[in-house]
């Protein structure tokens, strides 16, 4: 009987420490694509379904010039990134520079969507950044960068 | 009685309060713009079981920096001089607090080096005093029995 009791204990922190994390996304995290495969959908998909309707998405460009090509381009980009998400997911209203796009679908519970952005990216680093609310009730807040090449 | 008695927890809470403040080695980076401290994930340590690096960034007002699990390199240093590359991930139950697994196998002074990049702010840091008990990490013989 403890035996069970155990076992069922374990099942249950193993479900809450789940979560919605990030489980693929294209363009992939830290890609660096060149301008003419910049595509104009940003497709995210997490372990578990979100609610998009409770769920904030920002897009913008990193501002600081930084060498592709440097073997430590992207810890700079992250850290650069990890600053300027805590910013923008701060923000209520609109954020300076932020580029606009559709959810599709635009509401619902999803594991996997689409960011419809009007045209594609032009060259420059950018760092997606979310807080979104996943099935389980957590809020989580997560980001990836991506660079598109000149 | 009662004073006697509220004195001994007071007195207990502080050495155990001082106890966790002493437990990590803290470092200025940045020029102070950030703070990183560093310590042992499970104090006091033991020969044989797991532990990590708890490591935690601040900025220069205390608040917690997140998202640098991908900005951030750490490597535990074993008493040999022999390392080993942690995987940092954050510590999910603290905020701006990470941490990366690791087993000790001898008694000594494991210590820390970490370096990366904390927003434009680049650093590399060697922790060499992350506990304040002798040896830091200790052998597993002194508490076990069949």
């Amino acid at each position: 009987m403890r035996r069970l009791l155990t076992l069922a204990l374990l099942a249950t922190l193993s479900v809450v420490s789940a979560h919605a994390h990030l489980a693929a996304s294209s363009p992939a995290a830290d890609a660096v694509v060149p301008t003419t495969e910049a595509a104009s959908v940003i497709t995210l998909e997490f372990t578990e379904g979100v609610e998009l309707g409770f769920s904030t998405f920002r897009l913008v460009p990193i501002e600081h010039q930084l060498d592709v090509t440097d073997d430590t381009f992207a810890m700079r980009l992250n850290a650069l990134a990890a600053q300027k998400a805590a910013e923008v997911l701060g923000v209520r209203g609109e954020v300076e520079g932020e580029i606009p796009f559709q959810l599709e679908p635009a509401r619902g519970t999803v594991e996997k969507f689409d960011l419809q952005l009007a045209e594609p990216l032009a060259p420059g680093s950018y760092v997606l950044a979310w807080r979104v609310l996943s099935v389980d009730t957590h809020v989580i807040e997560e980001f990836i960068t991506f660079t598109v090449a000149p | 009685m009662q004073i006697r008695s509220n004195l001994l927890t007071a007195l207990l809470a502080l050495l155990l309060m001082s106890g966790f403040g002493l437990a990590h080695q803290s470092k200025e980076v940045g020029g102070g713009a950030y703070r990183v401290v560093v310590g042992y994930l499970v104090n006091p340590a033991y020969t044989g079981q797991m532990n990590g690096i708890d490591l935690a960034i601040r900025d220069a007002d205390g608040q917690p920096m997140m998202g640098l699990e991908r900005s951030i390199l750490a490597w535990v240093i074993a008493p040999d001089g022999s390392e080993l590359a942690l995987t940092i991930r954050p510590n999910a139950d603290k905020e701006g607090w990470y941490t990366g697994n690791f087993i000790p196998t001898v008694p000594g002074n494991y210590t820390f080096r970490v370096s990366g990049f904390i927003a434009d702010v680049e650093f590399e840091e060697h922790f060499d005093e992350p506990a304040h008990n002798d040896p830091p990490v200790m052998d597993a013989a002194g508490i076990s029995l069949p």
